[in-house]
């Protein structure tokens, strides 16, 4: 079942409606186990499929419980790598031997997702981070969760646990909101998604045309920085829906965007930026390796570059996640050096300029504008190994030339930098309009105006072409 | 009610609804203001034995949404020539159309013709006067033609074209190729509410205009165009029961055809004019998708042609070579835009003039029929 699809919420209309006909716990967690479980059952119809998929989420149950509460700590580190070197195998990646690979084919969607999660329940089960034992199944529920399994995002279990505890309320305007979310991703998802990855298509093509140097540069720019918007548009889309949908089940999950796009530095954006995985890896990764390095490396001066030292590895880490090839290893570094540079900046800007002068300066908007440009150009840029192929790119580069290239970047630049600075007051200025107390865009009354429309348009839109909206990005890793 | 005022419950669905109407209200008038629709033919006369006929010495303007604002002038004789149609001046060739909407050049304008186009052409190829007389209408496709064949051959042409694109052979049964009587339909109910609003949406300009954009997209538009079941079906071989019928029915019109032209002594060429899709998938570098054979139909009217001693012209080898073929038709009504129908009158000129013997044997043509055929 693709999310989001008309199918889809279909079926999560009907799951809500029998899962809130009960307020027994018991009820409650039944039903969701039962839709998780059919909604998991939809993506093979061969049993056989499951086998792998089932057997990593048994081993995570039971290593969760042999190691939970500081128990046995060489067992739990060994327990602990083993859980990752399975999935690095069912997820086949490229520097594991074919030989190894099981013969058949399995079911992956989102084992990338419950992997994160097993990992989490692991670690802070060990650490003493979650009170109580963990049941089967709320351990299913969680990892298993139809509305965040495909493509996140990933919810720590403590928080998914208090929910399902006590359950949220579900009143009138919790519904009203959860459905405008579902309307307003599923806009996204359809329709602008489908517009830029169309607009890109045909930029791709006209750019394999060869014209010459201006319409290179103008089909260049669309080709390179309609992809993150495009993406964006996608993956939050895809999000908003699943935050919506999952309201109708009590649930409350995490936020994954907050405007990247108006990230002021690359480290910034990744805050705001598929936060939930950022989120993980900084928990997981970065500040144990910032605890062992300062732990090995006494010398006070070198603190600030263990951070960037982990920084790299971090999002080096994000970067390779995202797929098991050449591409994405580079893809990785690109994260992880455009993050290491932003920090060894911001160091020595800060030892240039102290604290105080670097804070006037991010603070000058000009100084902002350009750094806001800059992020998004460096995303758009790493992004051509996350999409495209080292032959692709190869073509986009010969068919651009290096002056075309130059002038493709700098204006990629130049236009994002000036949007950008124009987008952000423009946007607290239509805030600042008040009616009533508060935003006038954000009463009640334009919101519903605004999520009519936006469903009028994605429902004529969706029946005048008759096919499904198209699939979700992430969903593939 | 979680903090909602009372008045809320009423409020918003009213404000939800409101939004709807505006929404759809407001996309209808602007497409209206700037995409002008007239379709009406002030000329159109109906008569009980061919169907339609133009009225003599009329003109009247017409637009499609997509398409430009032009005027339908029709001669003496209710036919959409410039030239006269009465006799034949001294050194002059005349050409009969036969046909219906696409023969008549429905929504182009006249210079954009494929009948004004294979008279311009001819007249060169030949360095002697051609005239068309393009007998076609917005009319039935079925022995209906018959008698616009024996009108056509009152004319005194050197040679009768019939226009046919597969949209013509939809309603053709049979019964509507021989004139048998036929059952009377039961009458349908009275449409309900619901359906009326349906149609008033159907024929929205909104939503053609919408659709016009859309279609722009190949993959969507063909991917919609092989769901048309039955109407999409010529492009599926072997034929469907309902598609061999209406085969059979054109086999039963063209043998009438052929047998008139032959006792008058004037050569009979069948021009096939493909439709959007089928032109669109033959185009080169694209493939058709398992079971779908865009040269089925053309090559069984081909057949048709050849068992009745007609001339057969395929104009989609003329029409595919156009580095997007999909774009020489209008793309939600269907027709032949002017950009297409000159082609298609070109090609029809080409191959009249390619001919050894014949009205045209003296002239010079490029195109030789025998290669006409589709493989």
């Amino acid at each position: 079942m693709t999310v989001p699809s008309v199918s889809f919420l279909a079926f999560a209309a009907v799951a809500a409606l029998i899962f809130n006909l009960g307020k027994a716990a018991w009820w409650r967690q039944v039903v969701l186990l039962a839709t998780n479980v059919a909604f998991f059952a939809s993506f093979s119809p061969n049993p056989l499929s499951y086998v792998p998929f089932l057997a990593f989420l048994a081993l995570g149950f039971l290593t969760q419980i042999v190691t939970g509460n500081g128990a046995r700590p060489r067992f739990f580190v060994f327990l602990l790598v083993l859980t990752i070197a399975v999935f690095v195998w069912l997820k086949r990646y490229s520097f594991v031997p074919n030989a190894a690979f099981l013969p058949f084919l399995y079911v992956l969607v989102g084992l990338s997702y419950v992997f994160f999660r097993v990992v989490h329940l692991i670690i802070d089960r060990h650490q003493g981070e979650i009170e109580g034992r963990v049941g089967l199944v709320s351990y299913l529920n969680y990892t298993l969760n139809f509305t965040a399994l495909t493509s996140g995002p990933i919810q720590r279990y403590d928080d998914y646990r208090r929910m399902e505890l006590e359950r949220l309320p579900l009143d009138l305007v919790v519904a009203g909101r959860a459905l405008e979310r579902i309307i307003i991703g599923y806009f996204k998802v359809a329709i602008v998604s489908m517009l830029l990855a169309e607009v890109q298509r045909e930029a791709i093509d006209a750019l394999l045309l060869v014209p010459p140097l201006a319409d290179r540069v103008a089909t260049g720019i669309l080709v390179a920085a309609l992809y993150p918007l495009y993406l964006y548009a996608n993956f939050s889309g895809y999000v908003d829906v699943v935050i919506g949908v999952a309201r109708f089940f009590r649930i409350e999950l995490p936020e994954n965007f907050d405007r990247p796009f108006s990230s002021e530095n690359f480290i910034n954006f990744w805050s705001r930026w598929h936060i939930t995985l950022s989120s993980w890896l900084k928990t997981y990764v970065y500040n144990p390796l910032m605890m062992v390095g300062m732990e090995r490396i006494a010398a006070p001066a070198l603190a600030p570059y263990i951070g960037v030292f982990a920084f790299f590895v971090t999002f080096f880490l994000v970067g390779l996640w995202h797929g098991q090839t050449s591409e994405f290893l580079f893809f990785g570094f690109l994260q992880g050096g455009g993050v290491a540079a932003n920090k060894l900046y911001q160091l020595l800007m800060q030892k240039r300029l102290g604290h105080k002068g670097y804070r006037e300066l991010a603070r000058n908007p000009v100084y902002t504008a350009i750094c806001r440009g800059l992020t998004f150009t460096w995303f758009a840029f790493t992004l051509l190994w996350f999409w495209s192929n080292w032959q692709q790119i190869a073509t986009f580069s010969h068919a651009l030339g290096p002056e075309g290239m130059l002038l493709t970047w700098l204006a990629i630049f130049i236009v994002a930098t000036v949007l950008l600075a124009i987008g952000e007051p423009l946007r607290r200025g239509v805030l600042r309009m008040s009616w009533q107390g508060g935003p006038l865009l954000l009463s009640r009354y334009v919101r519903t105006a605004w999520g009519t429309a936006l469903a009028a348009v994605t429902v004529a839109v969706i029946v005048l072409l008759n096919s499904p909206a198209p699939d979700i990005v992430y969903k593939s890793f | 009610m979680g903090g909602l005022a009372r008045r809320d419950l009423w409020l918003l669905p009213l404000i939800a609804f409101a939004t709807v109407v505006v929404l759809f209200l407001g996309s209808e008038a602007v497409a209206r203001i700037f995409w002008p629709e007239q379709l009406f033919n002030a000329c159109r006369l109906f008569d009980s034995a061919v169907g339609v006929r133009y009225r003599p010495n009329c003109s009247t303007t017409m637009k499609t949404p997509e398409g430009p604002w032009y005027v339908a002038s029709y001669n003496a004789c209710g036919y959409r020539s410039d030239a006269p149609c009465g006799p034949i001046p001294p050194g002059t060739r005349r050409v009969a159309l036969l046909g219906t909407s696409t023969s008549e050049g429905y929504l182009v304008e006249y210079p954009n013709t494929m009948g004004a186009q294979i008279e311009t052409d001819l007249t060169r190829l030949c360095g002697a006067p051609v005239q068309v007389q393009n007998l076609g209408a917005l009319a039935p496709f079925g022995h209906q033609l018959l008698l616009r064949m024996d009108e056509a051959l009152r004319l005194h042409p050197n040679a009768v074209v019939l226009i046919l694109a597969p949209f013509d052979l939809e309603d053709l049964t049979a019964a509507a190729a021989t004139d048998a009587p036929t059952a009377i339909p039961a009458a349908e109910p009275p449409a309900g509410f619901a359906k009326h609003v349906f149609d008033e949406l159907k024929d929205s300009r909104a939503l053609t205009v919408a659709q016009h954009f859309l279609f722009r997209n190949l993959n969507v538009y063909l991917s919609l165009y092989l769901r048309y079941g039955d109407k999409a079906d010529f492009l599926r071989s072997p034929f469907t029961p309902k598609w061999q019928e209406r085969l059979q029915a054109l086999d039963t019109i063209v043998a009438g055809l052929s047998a008139r032209a032959q006792r008058a002594g004037v050569p009979l060429t069948l021009a096939y004019v493909p439709q959007e899709a089928q032109v669109a998938l033959m185009a080169p570098g694209r493939t058709a998708p398992a079971g779908v054979n865009p040269a089925a139909l053309p090559a069984a009217i081909a057949q048709i042609a050849a068992r009745h001693n007609a001339i057969f012209v395929d104009s989609s080898l003329a029409l595919r070579t156009h580095p997007a073929p999909e774009r020489l038709y209008y793309q939600v009504d269907g027709h032949l835009s002017g950009k297409g129908q000159p082609i298609v009158g070109s090609y029809i000129a080409q191959t009249l003039a390619g001919k050894r013997e014949g009205p045209f044997a003296a002239c010079r043509g490029t195109v030789s029929a025998s290669l006409e055929v589709p493989q």
